[in-house]
């Protein structure tokens, strides 16, 4: 479809702005608002109109605990981080240097200095929850820092003799295994070349009952226990 | 909670862009109460709500320095981000909820308008009170789709079922309501 015929446009704006857009359909004009301003432009306008329904409802203070994972998740703090300011900077340094010095100090970052854990990066996540919707786990996979960040939200049933373990699912439906979950807590996963690799080519995460330490094969020997959507950042 | 003019959070957001963590906990000050009222709405919990949020104010500081006034307000722009997010979230399958939290006591909310056949909109900028006026020239039904859209993130189907009409008549509802919508507040 052409979106930028003008008599299709506008009731794409309408339907992407009300949310009632299919998710792929969703997926390609978010796409196209990224990317062409005067499709931007019409977006805005239209959410500028809607706004005040959304912000005339009475306030709700977010817990104490929020800004605090914002914080570190953002990288917000450290003098390390990737901030935006740290980021805006660069095109002045590359004037201000000369080239031959730029180069020797990328090229002694690169082979010094692993990225610190605090840049400030978007991750896909996902909310693997119970049949009841009960949220169990938050994952956040950062294919940038090989490592995924897993959060217990509810503690699941305890398992003794086994274990859970995290999957990712490519879209040709070959699981890739993050790894095993924590019952409790928070806990940080490495990633492998596999797991990085399927990040960028997986929107289904899936849970399945493991031996402790894990499937001894590529793919689960148990069952499937629980999947949920991975979002792209 | 009065809400701080569209000029301040401009600033807030312009100075967070340029890598001002101060000004960037203002605006989350600022901005987070309103967002996670309307995200309460949305989703089906308030963990649910809070991790849209986070999420929101990550993305919003990594593209603070991308933020053009003259294209939107901050408002708008935190609010869209936020909403594109919500969405990403209910369309994802993870929703295991009553569509419209609270039941049968908020559908009517959803349905009623005031006495004088406006929503109520509490808010009161120029812009939201011409919506209220706006909204209270639409039919009924076009109304109350365009806010169980908007405000509880509802497809065509889900509304549909909600206020057991057809599939057409609500997408003709919405589409009638909204040219409607934008040629009174433009006029």
């Amino acid at each position: 479809m052409n979106y930028t015929e003008e008599s299709r446009l506008d009731p794409l704006v309408e339907r992407f702005v009300l949310g009632t857009m299919s998710r792929r359909a969703r997926r390609r004009f978010s796409r196209l608002v990224d990317e062409d301003p005067s499709v931007a432009a019409r977006v805005f306008a239209l959410e500028e109109k809607l706004l005040p329904m959304a912000w005339s409802l009475e306030p709700v203070a977010p817990s104490e605990l929020l800004w605090r994972r914002i914080e570190k998740q953002a990288g917000l703090g450290t003098s390390t981080g990737s901030t935006p300011s740290a980021r805006s900077r660069w095109p002045w340094l590359a004037t201000a240097m000369s080239l031959a010095l730029l180069v020797s100090i990328i090229g002694w970052w690169q082979a010094s200095v692993r990225p610190p854990e605090t840049l400030a990066l978007e991750p896909s996540f996902g909310i693997i929850a119970d049949a009841d919707g009960n949220p169990l786990w938050v994952a956040r996979l950062y294919d940038e820092l090989s490592r995924a960040d897993i959060t217990v939200s509810m503690e699941p049933e305890p398992l003794d003799m086994n274990d859970y373990q995290l999957w990712l699912l490519t879209n040709d439906g070959t699981p890739v295994s993050v790894g095993l979950l924590p019952q409790m807590g928070e806990a940080t996963l490495a990633l492998d070349a596999a797991a990085i690799a399927a990040i960028g080519n997986s929107e289904t995460l899936a849970v399945s009952l493991e031996p402790v330490g894990g499937s001894p094969q590529p793919g689960p020997t148990g069952p499937v226990l629980y999947t949920a959507a991975l979002l792209a950042p | 909670m009065a809400a701080a003019s569209h000029t301040d959070l401009d600033d807030l957001l312009i100075r967070s862009g340029s890598g001002d963590e101060a000004a960037f906990r203002r605006f989350y000050d600022q901005t987070s109460p309103a967002i996670l009222a309307f995200l309460l709405r949305m989703l089906p919990d308030r963990f649910h709500a809070e991790d849209v949020l986070q999420d929101t104010m990550v993305v919003a500081w990594n593209k603070a320095r991308e933020f053009d006034p003259e294209l939107a307000g901050a408002r708008t722009w935190i609010t869209t981000i936020a909403r594109r997010r919500a969405l990403d979230v209910l369309r994802s399958g993870t929703r295991q909820r009553e569509i419209i939290k609270g039941g049968a006591d908020d559908i009517r909310s959803v349905l009623s308008l005031d006495d004088d056949g406006s929503p109520s909109l509490p808010e009161s900028s120029v812009t939201a009170n011409r919506l209220a006026h706006c909204f209270g020239e639409l039919s009924a039904e076009s109304a109350a789709c365009i806010r169980f859209a908007y405000l509880h993130g509802l497809t065509f189907s889900e509304i549909a079922e909600q206020i057991d009409r057809s599939l057409n008549s609500v997408k003709s509802w919405v589409r009638r309501g909204l040219a409607k919508l934008k040629a009174c507040m433009q006029s």
